[in-house]
């Protein structure tokens, strides 16, 4: 074996998802691979919008893999980890994140109307603005963005603006809606969940990104496995 | 052979000029759209026109308090104007009319945001219309589609050529995610 391809089988099968038992049936090659997915139209759980320029997408986070994340080596400081790869406690990870609801908002330009051109620069003119825009989509978001299931409206609890220093053109953010009790029907019952953004920002309007709860189900139900790493033996998920 | 290859060059030649004529003298395909009904239609409008109204209700309602209040204030001075000395009249007279610059900048403020948000309404309607527009174009292979306005670029238009009611419904639908 070439040292190259040494290092193409020990790095693609890093990450994945796999079928087993009673989960449902996927198979991916890495954990892009599965974002790619998350977002597609297949699996229902990733929702886009283009207008003006622009194209937003809503995609919805799994607590499995919000909890992977989490617990996956390497993970940032703050990160609870998982060193023993005990599924315990991987399964209360998850249990903990299903109590709440995350999505992740992208805002990026549209390749053949806007290409490479970084969406924080837009209507930007001088420092002000740039100010401006950043303060609003650090801080302000949660003015602009809501979760309408039932009768309820809920505002995120929490928005984190990933900062990429202008890397790519686009800007992704992490939503976190969760109910004021656990014993919120609407929150937790409802078929149907209508992510409400108004952007007032890119001139895109008001968009309505509804899912349906029961498309999460078979994402929930994917059993996440690591494969040709030091991770699976230890049975992190 | 020679009969059989000017036989293929003629048949090639009529080919040619077929193809090419098809491409050339196509004709395209138009429509127009009442854009009026189009716009106010559309449940994107409704929606950004009742956040509107929303939002400048509760401005109006801050701003009636704020007169309210002042109002009270400017009552109770004038009822009580006998009673009080030259320095007591300055000073109440002083934050009256601070009460009342505050009433009047909130006002020119609320107004200022007000124009901003429906500019910012207007063009975020308009830019999902233009792009469904656009897509609905496309798939639907029309080369060129008109808007009527209230300042006429198209006059007439067959009923036939009509395609608002087709495109609401398409942009509706798209709107509710359907």
């Amino acid at each position: 074996m070439t040292p190259a391809s040494l290092l193409l089988s020990s790095l693609l099968p890093f990450f994945m998802v796999t079928g087993s038992g009673c989960t449902n049936k996927k198979n991916f090659t890495s954990e892009s691979d599965y974002l790619k997915w998350l977002g597609s139209e297949e699996s229902r759980l990733g929702k886009i919008a283009s207008v003006n320029g622009f194209t937003i997408k809503v995609k919805y986070m799994p607590p499995e893999y919000l909890a992977w994340l989490e617990m996956k080596p390497g993970a940032g400081a703050g990160a609870a980890g998982n060193p023993d790869g005990d599924p315990a406690i991987f399964l209360k990870t998850v249990e903990r994140y299903r109590q709440s609801l995350t999505f992740l908002l992208t805002f990026e330009p549209d390749e053949t109307k806007r290409p490479g051109r970084d969406v924080m620069l837009h209507n930007v003119s001088d420092y002000n603005d740039y100010k401006e825009r950043f303060m609003e989509l650090n801080f302000n978001i949660e003015n602009s963005v809501s979760l309408h299931a039932g009768n309820a409206v809920y505002l995120p609890v929490l928005s984190s603006l990933e900062n990429i220093y202008q890397l790519v053109p686009g800007r992704n953010m992490l939503l976190v809606f969760a109910p004021p009790s656990k014993e919120d029907a609407a929150f937790y019952s409802s078929t149907e969940l209508d992510v409400v953004l108004e952007d007032g920002i890119f001139g895109t309007g008001i968009h309505h990104f509804v899912f349906n709860r029961n498309d999460f189900k078979f994402a929930s139900g994917l059993h996440l496995a690591f494969t040709g790493s030091a991770t699976e033996k230890k049975g992190v998920l | 052979m020679k009969i059989f290859l000017t036989s293929a060059v003629i048949i090639l030649l009529v080919a040619n000029v077929i193809l090419t004529g098809t491409v050339l003298f196509k004709t395209p395909k138009i429509g127009y759209v009442r854009s009026q009904n189009l716009i106010y239609g559309y449940l994107g409008m409704k929606e950004a026109q009742s956040r509107f109204q929303e939002k400048t209700n509760q401005w109006q309602t801050n701003t009636d308090t704020l007169r309210f209040d002042y109002q009270k204030s400017l009552s109770a001075y004038q009822q009580e104007y006998s009673k009080l000395s030259e320095k007591e009249r300055k000073e109440r007279e002083n934050l009256l009319e601070l009460q009342k610059n505050n009433v009047l900048n909130y006002s020119d403020a609320v107004s200022k945001k007000a124009k901003e948000e429906e500019e910012k309404m207007t063009e975020g309607v308009l830019n999902q219309i233009n792009a469904f527009a656009e897509e609905f174009g496309k798939s639907e292979g029309y080369d060129i589609i008109f808007g009527t306005t209230l300042s006429g670029n198209l006059l007439y238009g067959n009923g036939a050529m009509d395609i608002t009611d087709e495109l609401l419904a398409g942009l509706n639908d798209k709107y509710k995610n359907k």
